[in-house]
């Protein structure tokens, strides 16, 4: 039975990764903006879907590379969040909608790319062929070389965005409209530049996350209503807004889930990812790290 | 010169101020003082941009800002520090005096040298969180941050708010020594004695209108003593 | 002369759907409407409903058990959710009630006596103490059935809004501070506006499985979110009535697009977008819908 913990952490690792990922696109936005963005779903779709079309496409150029074909989707992910805060978002926000609003408007935004990408690409399941999967043996597991590359990519993603928070002027704006967005424009920041800024990184990071679930996984139109909840639950355990506690929310969701993906029916794996959030939301509605009075 | 002309305004559909009209010179100290809800504060708020406005100018070296967006009047030489959340508790000290301010490097630590030498007491804290400030560190750095801009101008909302009388008066000094080294006033203040001690010019507000303005010899003036009988004297 | 009987079954068929989502939109209007709670849940209790019926029916139980049992389902899990969720932000509700959605499609996935993935078929017996209706053969009848629940219902609604409680409910969501300040325990009263709107919602979904004779997982998932949103919020927060008419339109529309010439897919995913499409603008120019008397902005924090 012991035999099998190690290749669990792994896969809890590489989901934990991906999980994580998009966590922490979500735990960005909400933080700047404060309220739930269900969109981020549809920038994973976006990218995934440009992943797919530009991996499989005739031309030389960009059909042949595997590396081009990440850097265009992840870059078409990030325009299209962009696009989204600049034209959609600010347009609401500039009439004052509440965050009941903005979050319907979020999930529409989601319902639209969904119905966008049926039309174009119709509902069958797509892979990104012409990917050699390399199996590396370590340590008594076994993973691919995507899996590996998922796990660094979340490493230094995660690294970047510190960095960036703590030592940029963006960042500093970006956590200083976080901490009280009124007292920011007083500052002298202009705080619709931060929300596009942030929404850009945010993007990137939505669309790697479509980018590794098309490597991973698979490509259909569903494939990103379910992976919101996962980030939203993983934010929500490590207190909403808080970015680093949505990165261990999301390692502790993917461990947890293949933990229990081993012992029951794959359907239940679903389930205790919700039924984790509803505990949170009972018995710590502030998450692991986040202060009490913030709710 | 910073100017009101006529100004009505408030939130929203809610009118707050009346038809108040003032001047306030940059080498002074106004201050405005006036009883719970006369509208001080919203006054303050009016002139950065966060209020609407119905009628009148907010003028400023002789052009209007009325209509200009918050972030655009802090750039012109006006700094304002709210009553309430005046600092980013999340963010260190040194990173609440580098908030919304583009610096070139040298000219950066040459201003928090000045500031530090204002705020000694702000500098030992200098890479503590902001939240975990006492209440006359909190004010200082809020005043602090507004001054990292070198402004013209400095609105300030009640700093002597919730503080002890001990701390007020090292506030009110700082206050002094701010103008001193060149910096205009305007104060709004719930602290009507201490406030009008440290005056060039008073005004006297009232159900959102100004009921009297005038200089230093307003200390005197019977209404004015009146009205403040009872209140923080 | 064949047209017109084809036609009639039709008519009730559409009729008997706009019924039944009228219910749910009933129920959420209760909830977001005039509370000012912001969820979503309704569309997950309007599934347990349905499954409630579903399994009774198997059971060998009668209408009134069905419905006996969904209101102990629904008032037991939307208890929980309102505890949970009323003492936080908004926010925490609609998050919370976006989830039951998918929990609950994933218990009727793998329950066994839900029928699994396949759900369960057949559900063509109405039981009522006395005597028995066909909904199959004697559409007409359990339309009719149909519509009478309806009328107590909106009824029921329509006395409750107008009494105290609706008051406080408004007030709530007017501004639930104040209210606080005045004495009230605003989480009570979210908590009961909850649990009644989520058994209204539940009895739509007990009359569905009645009419569609057979409940599926997937019956009524997430992606329905648009349509329910669409009907509440052009029929308007905080009207009842504005509720049953934003149903009548907001179906009916989509009806009359089946007579055009296109392939279905085309048309369901047409349709999808322009949904969505009228959604926004409609929430963008007039939040407060057709005959709704509150601005969605106002409502929720």
């Amino acid at each position: 039975m012991l035999e099998v913990l190690p290749q669990l952490f792994i896969n809890g690792l590489i989901t934990g990764s991906i999980y994580a990922i998009i966590a922490t696109a979500f735990a960005l936005t909400y933080s700047v903006t404060k309220f739930i963005d269900f969109a981020h779903a549809a920038i994973v779709l976006v990218a995934a879907y440009a992943f797919f079309s530009v991996s499989s496409s005739q031309f030389p150029v960009l059909g042949d590379s595997l590396f081009t074909a990440i850097l265009i989707s992840i870059f078409t992910g990030a325009i299209v969040a962009v696009l989204l805060k600049n034209f959609v978002y600010r347009a609401f926000m500039n009439k004052k909608a509440s965050k009941a609003v903005l979050f319907i408007v979020s999930i529409i935004v989601y319902f639209i790319a969904q119905a966008l990408v049926q039309l174009a690409f119709g509902t069958d399941t797509k892979t990104i062929k012409g990917v050699e999967i390399l199996p590396i043996e370590a340590l008594g597991t076994v993973f691919s070389q995507i899996e590996l590359g998922i796990i660094i990519a979340a490493i230094i993603f995660a690294g970047m965005l510190f960095a960036i928070l703590k030592y940029t002027k963006i960042g500093k704006e970006m956590r200083a409209v976080a901490d009280n967005y009124e007292l920011a424009e007083i500052a002298g920041i202009n705080s619709k530049e931060v929300f596009l800024k942030t929404y850009f990184i945010a993007g990137l990071f939505a669309s790697a996350t479509g980018i590794t679930l098309g490597l991973e996984r698979a490509i259909e139109p569903a494939m990103a209503s379910t992976i919101m909840l996962r980030a939203i639950t993983a934010a929500v355990i490590g207190g909403l807004g808080y970015i680093p506690g949505a990165i261990f929310g999301g390692y502790f969701l993917g461990m947890a889930e293949s933990i229990m993906g081993f012992y029951m029916p794959s359907g239940f794996k679903d389930l205790f990812a919700f039924a984790l959030l509803f505990a949170f939301l009972i018995f710590r509605p502030h998450g692991i790290f986040g202060k009490k009075g913030r709710v | 010169m910073l100017e009101l002309k006529n100004i009505n305004s408030g939130y929203e559909k809610l009118q707050i101020i009346n038809n108040v009209s003032l001047a306030a010179s940059p080498k002074e100290i106004t201050v405005i003082i006036g009883p719970n809800g006369s509208g001080k504060s919203t006054l303050l708020r009016t002139i950065f941009g966060m209020c609407n406005v119905y009628s009148g100018n907010v003028v400023y070296n002789k052009a209007d800002i009325t209509k200009m967006q918050t972030y655009g009047i802090a750039r012109i030489g006006l700094s304002y520090s709210p009553q309430n959340k005046n600092v980013f508790g999340t963010l260190t000290v040194q990173e609440n005096l580098e908030m919304g301010r583009d610096f070139v490097e040298g000219e950066k630590t040459k201003i928090e040298e000045e500031i530090f030498s204002l705020f000694p007491r702000l500098k030992e804290r200098r890479f503590s969180d902001a939240r975990f400030l006492s209440g006359g560190e909190r004010q200082m750095l809020a005043m602090a941050r507004a001054l990292m801009d070198k402004p013209e101008f400095l609105l300030l909302d009640e700093p002597s708010a919730g503080l002890s009388p001990k701390i007020m008066n090292e506030i009110f000094r700082k206050i002094v020594e701010i103008n001193e080294l060149g910096t205009g006033i305007l104060l709004v203040e719930q602290n009507a004695k201490q406030a009008m001690e440290i005056a060039n010019k008073i005004i006297v507000m009232e159900n959102g209108s100004i009921a009297m303005q005038g200089g230093r010899e307003l200390r005197n003036e019977k209404k004015v003593r009146h009205l403040f009988f009872g209140g923080v004297v | 002369m064949t047209e017109l009987t084809s036609f009639i079954p039709y008519l009730l068929q559409v009729l008997g759907t706009i019924i039944i989502f009228s219910l749910v939109i009933l129920g959420m209007n209760l909830s977001i409407g005039f509370t000012g709670m912001l969820t979503v849940s309704h569309i997950a209790f309007f599934g347990i409903g349905a499954y409630a019926a579903a399994i009774s029916f198997k059971l060998g139980l009668g209408f009134i058990e069905a419905i006996v049992i969904g209101t102990i389902v629904t008032t037991i899990i939307s208890y929980i959710l309102a505890r949970a969720t009323v003492k936080l932000k908004s926010d925490y509700l609609a998050v919370a009630s976006l989830t039951l959605i998918f929990m609950v499609q994933i218990v009727a996935q793998n329950w066994d006596l839900a029928g699994g993935v396949f759900g369960i078929k057949g559900i063509n017996r109405v039981k009522l103490p006395g005597f028995e209706i066909s909904p199959i053969t004697n559409q007409l009848a359990y339309v009719a059935l149909m519509l009478f629940i309806l009328a107590i219902v909106f009824f029921l609604l329509k006395k409750l809004v107008q009494s105290k409680f609706g008051l406080i409910f408004k007030g709530i969501r007017d501004d639930e501070t104040a209210m606080q300040s005045l004495g009230y325990n605003t989480e009570k009263f979210k908590t009961i506006s909850l649990i009644i709107s989520s058994i209204v919602a539940m009895l739509g979904g007990v009359l569905y499985a009645h009419f569609i004779t057979v409940v599926v997982p997937t019956l009524i998932t997430f992606n329905d979110l648009l349509l329910v949103l669409g009907m509440l919020v052009i029929g308007g927060l905080g009207s009842l009535e504005g509720s049953i008419i934003g149903t009548i339109i907001f179906y009916s529309l989509p009806e009359a697009l089946r007579f055009v010439e296109m392939p279905e897919a085309i048309i369901g995913l047409a349709r999808y977008l322009v949904l969505s499409v009228i959604l926004l603008i409609v929430l963008y120019i007039r939040p407060r819908g057709i005959f709704g008397k509150v601005d969605i902005n106002e409502s929720g924090q």
